[in-house]
């Protein structure tokens, strides 16, 4: 398992986990939510920033900011933390740039998350 | 100890929620700021509260500083959680009135240590209040006891505020935190007792 934290987009699982004391099946819950809702956090930052609204784009951005906090400082969280400020300075000129590498870092987090939460994922009780 | 943890994102809410409970609390939830002053101002409201500081509705300084504006016995610990980290941030979160701050995304021992914290300073402002208010009865009884108390010239009995005349011990014995238990004097005792037996042992013969 890869164990950068920042900088490539790789989460560092030995860290998320001792973030949650240990706790393997907390970390499979987490990750199933953060896939589940990352879709709509997006829809609405991408909405926030057509309709040019920066209060929108800072709350949902910071939203955003602090659901992939929980997996570290990573780059998404970087780029997603970038555009809350854009918000909250009233400035997008940037937005759509950032917005655009928030999607690429996002990608990478997806994929090893998915990865990540695996053996948590069979410690879940099975469905039905 | 009953915490409540106020976040708009459900991951954070599921993450406190599972950790705390872990950690013996009983934890209440909610989604944005009203709901959480709702809860705080509440019965029974917990005195311990994690506060995210953006969220819709009232944000976590604007519920905090709503909670300083009310009085209580025991004040509510709060504890601001964001992802702000600048110095201005913190500093302006505690003068909010913040107890304590933790920026996400937070490390599991340094946030239990925190509200471990949290939980003594509430269990001291617990005993405090209550040693104050055993203080304030206190300082009441010894009130009663002051000023003029009307005594009566032959049998010393005392008149309470409602024009009844009570004997010594028992209104000492209400108006303070004492009992009695009886004994004769050496006085007396050559006055009343000595007499008495006399008589007694006259009226015999």
């Amino acid at each position: 398992m890869r164990t950068r934290d920042e900088g490539t987009g790789v989460v560092d699982r030995a860290s998320v986990l001792a973030r949650l004391g240990g706790n393997e099946r907390l970390l499979g819950e987490l990750v199933e939510m953060f896939l589940e809702d990352a879709p709509q956090s997006m829809a609405a930052i991408r909405e926030a920033i057509r309709q040019e609204n920066a209060n929108q784009l800072h709350l949902t951005a910071h939203c955003f900011c602090s659901a992939i906090g929980s997996f570290g400082k990573t780059p998404a969280f970087e780029a997603a933390r970038h555009l809350e400020a854009l918000g909250q300075d009233g400035d997008l000129t940037r937005a759509e740039e950032l917005f655009a590498l928030l999607e690429q870092t996002l990608r990478q987090m997806e994929s090893v998350l998915v990865q990540m939460a695996a053996p948590a994922q069979t410690l879940l009780p099975a469905e039905g | 100890m009953k915490i409540l943890v106020a976040d708009d994102d459900r991951i954070i809410r599921r993450m406190l929620e599972v950790m705390l409970s872990e950690w013996g609390h009983e934890v209440v939830l909610a989604a944005n700021g009203n709901h959480a002053w709702d809860i705080l101002h509440g019965e029974a409201a917990p005195k311990l509260a994690l506060l995210d500081w953006l969220m819709p509705g009232l944000n976590g300084p604007e519920v905090c500083q709503r909670l300083r504006g009310i009085t209580t016995k025991v004040p509510t610990y709060v504890i601001l959680l964001t992802v702000k980290d600048s110095r201005q941030d913190i500093v302006a979160g505690l003068r909010g009135g913040a107890d304590d701050y933790i920026t996400k995304p937070f490390d599991h021992d340094e946030l239990q240590a925190r509200i471990n914290t949290g939980v003594r300073m509430v269990g001291l402002q617990r005993d405090l209040a209550n040693q104050i208010s055993e203080l304030q009865k206190s300082l009441e009884r010894v009130q009663q006891l002051q000023g003029l108390l009307p005594i009566c010239a032959y049998c010393k009995k005392i008149r309470d505020g409602h024009d009844y005349w009570q004997a010594v011990e028992t209104y000492i014995a209400a108006h303070a935190d004492v009992s009695f238990t009886h004994g004769i004097c050496p006085n007396c005792y050559v006055i009343q007792v000595e007499q008495e037996l006399q008589n007694i042992t006259t009226w015999g013969e």
